[in-house]
């Protein structure tokens, strides 16, 4: 087999992928009547049009790039997190509480301060599923699921009594939010006029972290390994479970991160609805920019892109946002069975001999 | 004396779903395939069996036909999103775990985009509702709380039956058993192992479709997008907690349903305990019968979420 | 049903990613006829058999049956034409009963919405009435024995309607007393059935088969009957040169007790004693060759020793240090060297590069990492002096080890286990399923650093192997040990009464 023909091979195959992707939506897309070109257009295409939108996109970015960094480090050291979503609210929460604890403290204080706060409640929430997994062997599949419910529900209760905006005691309107967060905790913006805040610069400098951590020191080395072959790295004499800890912490630390900046760049205030879905998204962004941080940056920007435009595509097609989620579930069927093709080396040869057999036909 | 029956009468009827959805996904499990993705098929059962009494019964007081025309619509496309999951688990052999999350938000999204179009904003309808079984929901308690449940509740508990005979008393069942045990072995016997797996996603996928239309249908009398909030997750927890046998999952279903329900009962008495913790509790219970409950770490099919292939050998 | 007359395989090539398993091969067999299918490990002749029974597709050539030409796309075919194959691993489901294993593939008693258990039952009397094979229908096969289990396997085929019957090693299992039971048994079946049998144990093949046919790499490389060859001619066919495997034959050295066991219990997966009340001990500077049926407490007591599996009581002692219960880490710092059982999936981690794996144990200790950072030029340059000291044949170090065959992984997971200079090594069956040339130099290996003063457990189910490398060797059975033989004392007959567990 010559290079060009492996290379040609996978390009089919991604690009199949990708046709079979796109018919998998288009199949929900003719069932409620849409224009299936124009959709998929106004998805990829509108939020590009002005600065706007593309500051919203990159708004979105950032919470994408964190928890996939997460889900890529727990993915690698073999553990799936579903639980972002409950991670990120445990972090909105920490970083809130210590907004709303000491908010006069000068902001080059408040701000790490406040992140710390984040990481670590997110950090702990993950922890518990890398607990129950290293020590009980329960599935981290439904235990982070289950995570994810209990958090909520504690998010709602924070939100209503503890940490609940005096003013809505008085005015007694009853959204469940906090009070407007402290001036010192928000993140400031790279973009006058829109929301995009620097936030962006964190996510990329996590990223950076992360790949030095996951591909040039010893731990990651270990964890990689673990996740790799569990058995193996048991007999190699790592600490399996350790490491399946560790990785839940970092994963959910980063999840929880991602809350804490959300809050702090773009609500500056704890209330329902700011996870919108990032924990879920976040998984397809690590599995579509192959579970490398080098990936994962561009991949963040395409779902930010996914999720601008999929809440232009009601006004714009009469396609509902639900379409979006739709679209991530195809995405992650197609990329887990497109891996398991290209890694396919026995198929690959049948395609390499039929093709050779044809050439000297 | 009167609450333990209403919680009773409530706890039986709302353990519908999860009693279906979960035996469908012993099935699945039996065979060796572990579907995550249950909450996307029920979600997608529940809109379909309301769609139909709503758009072509007009919403308004359906006859039965609508109603079962919906059943068989949530059936009949679970049954397609079971094999639709197939392919990717088991033609292409893609690892089940992530995979069942893809077909979760599929089915979510599917079943949101779908409800928003056709449907839009909260819509009830009639339901199935099925007069009390004469004479017999006269006794008192055992009455109200065993005879005069809504038809497919005896439906479900009929499952609990024929789902085990279909297991361990027919071909069909002992083939699948061994494609979840030794699918080498059912293979070097001439055993389709894939075709088998198809078949018990297939009768999975139904009854995660029959469930959410239940949910729909005869429970809520409506859909919306958190209806599902969680069943089709737990449906697989019982799976582990019934130790993949349809009696013990029939207690775990009914378990869950009391906890579900008793949070309910605490919320309209109005006792000033936060509403949240009671929401909590079957998710916690879930936890910690999957961390405390030993045996069902070594009783479980050892195939389990293996996908099969011949030419590589272990 | 029609008799098997003859049966030929023709010009049959099969195609693996990066080799050809088959290449070219004809076979063919006649009514009563045994023909032993001959060849090292490697060779191609389960890939061929299970092309036979339609588990894999040829990718060129056709099958014969009484000279028609017949396409088997599943094992379904192959029954139904009347082939019936035990494979070396036998394809039994543990946790259900000898007649629901059989029910699996006997049709006649699927009704639509009933199994016909009785029907199976009785077919299974039937059978082992008619061919002296006692089986139990209600045991679980968990509860059977490797030797009943086989007994199963046979009755399952005849069941089924088997008239010609493939055997995949089926003695590799057995102790050498439960080899001649199987011998006269396959004797008296050769009245009614064609046989052909996979083996590379040249007294079965001599004592059972009518004709040879010995494959190498793929290719048929003699056919002949078997009476008129001589058994040195054979053997030096079957591996194509001459390989002079080492031989220990240097006198112990008289060193310090290197490891020593007493007492141990270890529980298994399943929760029973798989050792029991086991003591051993290892001098420095000693080989001592663990040999016994598998499933005798081999891998419980390897990974006890390893720090893999926490026994329930007794004590290890490694160079004078208790180990009981310490950690693997730990053991492997206090210089335990371990090749394991199952090298692709506990010695390697597959996925990952060769160099990945040869710093395996040492990724977080200079010379491979500073501080918290992995030193990328320290570890390459260290791969390749590796790669060039024990001959490691690859396209690079950065490949992946799980792509290497197994004789270049064995090397892989040798060459990180004596370079990081063990003071005792645990090795657990070596050479399975390698070639003649690894094997050697894996041997050659071990008794250099027995050499070096070290002492070495070897665990192995070939005796052949045991009996050259060992300087003692100790028969395990039921998790005890049965005796311990000196090498002037053991003989392979001496070894399978005890194997099997009867006190001398």
């Amino acid at each position: 087999m010559n290079k060009r023909f492996i290379l040609i091979y996978k390009s089919c195959i991604v690009l199949l992928a990708v046709i079979a992707a796109m018919a998998l939506g288009s199949v929900i897309l003719i069932a409620i009547g849409a224009n299936v070109p124009k959709t998929y257009a106004v998805i990829v295409f509108e939020p590009l049009k002005n600065i706007g939108l593309l500051a919203e996109v990159g708004i979105r970015m950032i919470p994408l790039t964190i928890i996939a960094l997460g889900i890529a480090v727990a993915y690698r050291s073999g553990i799936i997190n579903i639980g972002a979503e409950g991670q990120m609210m445990m972090g909105i929460l920490g970083a809130a509480a210590v907004a709303l604890a000491m908010p006069e403290t000068p902001k080059p204080i408040l701000i790490p301060t406040a992140m710390l706060a984040g990481f670590v409640c997110g950090g702990l929430w993950g922890a518990l599923a890398g607990y129950l997994k290293a020590k009980l062997q329960v599935s981290e599949l439904l235990s982070t699921v289950m995570l994810n419910y209990i958090a909520e529900q504690f998010y709602t209760f924070c939100l209503r009594k503890p940490m609940l905006d005096p003013a809505e005691i008085t005015m007694g309107s009853g959204t469940p939010q906090t009070m407007r967060l402290t001036k010192n905790i928000w993140l400031s913006r790279i973009i006058t006029g829109t929301r995009l805040h620097t936030g962006l610069f964190i996510a990329i400098i996590l990223a950076v972290l992360v790949y030095f951590l996951l591909w040039r020191t010893s731990f990651g080395f270990k964890m990689r390994a673990a996740g790799a072959s569990a058995r193996a790295a048991r007999y190699g004499g790592i600490a399996v479970g350790t490491c399946l800890v560790a990785a839940m912490v970092i994963s959910g630390g980063l999840a929880g991160l991602a809350g804490a900046i959300e809050v702090m760049g773009v609500h500056h205030r704890a209330i329902g609805g700011i996870t919108s879905g990032y924990g879920f998204s976040g998984i397809v962004v690590a599995l579509f920019g192959g579970l490398h941080p080098a990936g994962i940056i561009p991949a963040a920007f395409f779902f930010g892109l996914l999720l601008v435009g999929g809440n232009m595509t009601q006004n714009a097609v009469g396609v509902p946002a639900n379409m979006v989620s739709v679209l991530q579930g195809v995405i992650i069927l197609v990329i887990v069975a497109t891996q398991m093709v290209l890694s396919n080396k026995y198929l690959m040869e049948r395609v390499w001999r039929h093709f050779q057999k044809e050439q000297a036909a | 004396m009167n609450y333990l029956v209403t919680i009773l009468t409530l706890a039986i009827a709302s353990s519908v779903s999860l009693l279906l959805a979960s035996l469908g996904e012993m099935i699945n499990q039996r065979s060796g395939v572990f579907n995550l993705g249950c909450e996307g098929i029920m979600a997608v059962g529940a809109f379909l069996g309301m769609l139909v009494p709503y758009l072509v019964g007009k919403g308004g007081p359906t006859s039965g036909i609508y109603n079962v025309l919906g059943l068989l619509l949530a059936t009949g496309i679970g049954a397609l999103l079971g094999l639709f999951f197939a392919i990717f688990v088991v033609t292409f052999r893609a690892p089940q775990g992530i995979a069942g999350i893809g077909l979760e938000m599929f089915g979510l999204g599917v079943a949101g985009t779908l409800f928003r179009h056709f449907i839009g904003g909260t819509q009830s309808v009639p339901g199935i509702t099925t007069p009390p079984i004469p004479l017999l929901s006269k006794i008192p308690v055992l009455g109200p709380v065993l005879f005069s449940q809504n038809i497919l509740v005896y439906v479900a508990y009929l499952c609990v039956p024929l789902s085990w005979y279909l297991l361990f008393k027919t071909p069909w069942g002992l083939k699948a058993r061994a494609c979840g045990t030794t699918p080498r072995a059912a293979d070097s016997i001439g055993i389709n192992v894939n075709r088998m797996r198809y078949q018990a996603l297939a009768i999975g996928g139904a009854m995660a479709g029959l469930a959410g239309a239940y949910l729909s249908l005869c429970q809520a009398k409506m859909f919306s997008d958190s209806l599902i909030s969680g069943r089709g997750f737990i449906a697989v927890a019982l799976v582990y907690f019934g130790h993949w046998k349809p009696v013990k999952i029939m207690w775990g279903a009914l378990l869950f349903s009391l906890a579900q329900t008793f949070q309910n009962v605490i919320q309209s008495l109005g006792i000033n305990f936060p509403y949240e913790f009671a929401v909590m509790l079957p998710y916690v219970l879930v936890i910690l019968v999957l961390a405390f409950d030993r045996e069902s770490q070594r009783l479980g099919p050892t195939a389990l979420g293996a996908p099969f292939n011949r030419e590589i050998r272990t | 049903m029609e008799r098997i007359t003859s049966l030929r395989m023709e010009h049959i090539t099969k195609r693996f990613p990066g080799t050809l398993a088959s290449d070219d091969i004809s076979i063919s067999v006649g009514e009563g006829e045994v023909l032993a299918l001959v060849g090292e490990n490697g060779a191609g002749k389960t890939t061929l058999m299970n092309i036979l029974m339609g588990l894999y597709q040829a990718d060129e050539g056709t099958i014969f049956i009484n000279d028609r030409p017949v396409h088997f796309s599943s094992p379904n075919d192959a029954f139904a034409a009347g082939l019936g194959m035990v494979h070396q691993q036998y394809m039994l489901v543990p946790n259900m009963t000898v007649t629901e294993n059989i029910a699996l593939g006997y049709k006649q008693a699927w009704k639509p919405l009933k199994l016909h258990t009785a029907m199976v039952r009785r077919r299974i009397l039937e059978i082992s009435e008619k061919y002296g094979l006692a089986v139990d229908p209600d045991a679980y096969i968990w509860q059977l024995s490797v030797g009943e289990q086989q007994r199963v396997e046979l009755v399952k085929t005849l069941c089924l309607g088997a008239r010609f019957l493939v055997l995949d090693e089926p003695t590799s299992a057995l102790t050498p007393q439960e080899t001649d039971e199987l011998i006269l048994l396959l004797k008296r079946m050769t009245k009614e059935l064609s046989i052909i049998f996979i083996s590379h144990k040249l007294q079965e093949v001599e004592s059972l088969s009518d004709r040879i046919t010995i494959l190498r790499h793929g290719r048929v490389v003699f056919n002949g009957n078997t009476k008129d060859h001589p058994a040195g001619e054979i053997a030096a066919l079957m591996t194509g040169h001459e390989v002079v495997m080492p031989v220990n034959d240097s006198k112990p050295a008289e060193g310090a007790n290197a490891l020593e066991i007493e007492h141990l219990v270890v529980p298994s997966d399943r929760g029973f004693l798989a050792i029991n009340d086991l003591d051993l001990t290892i001098k420095a500077g000693e080989i001592v060759g663990l040999a016994g049926v598998s499933g005798n407490g081999q891998r419980e007591l390897a990974e006890a020793i390893n720090g893999l599996r926490t026994p329930s009581g007794g004590t290890i002692r490694l160079l004078g240090q208790d180990i009981t219960g310490k950690s693997v880490r730990e053991i492997i710092s206090m210089g335990c060297g371990y090749i394991p059982e199952e090298r692709n999936i506990e010695g390697i981690v597959p996925s990952f590069s060769i160099q990945e794996n040869l710093i395996l144990k040492d990724a977080d200790k200079p010379p491979f990492s500073r501080g918290i950072f992995l030193d990328r030029k320290k570890i390459a340059s260290y791969a390749e002096e590796m790669r060039d000291t024990f001959d490691i044949r690859c396209p690079g170090v950065n490949v992946a080890a799980g792509s290497l065959s197994g004789g270049n992984i064995q090397k892989v997971i040798l060459a990180r286990e004596l370079n990081r200079k063990p003071k005792f090594l645990v090795a657990v069956y070596p050479i399975r399923g390698l070639d003649l040339g690894a094997a050697q130099f894996i041997h050659e290996q071990l008794l250099a650093f027995r050499a070096k003063g070290y002492g070495v457990l070897l665990i192995s189910e070939e005796l052949d192997e045991i009996l050259q490398l060992s300087d003692r060797i100790a028969v395990i059975f039921k998790g005890n040990i049965q005796a311990v033989l000196g090498k002037g004392e053991a003989t392979k007959e001496r070894l399978g009464v005890l194997m099997a567990g009867v006190q001398s």
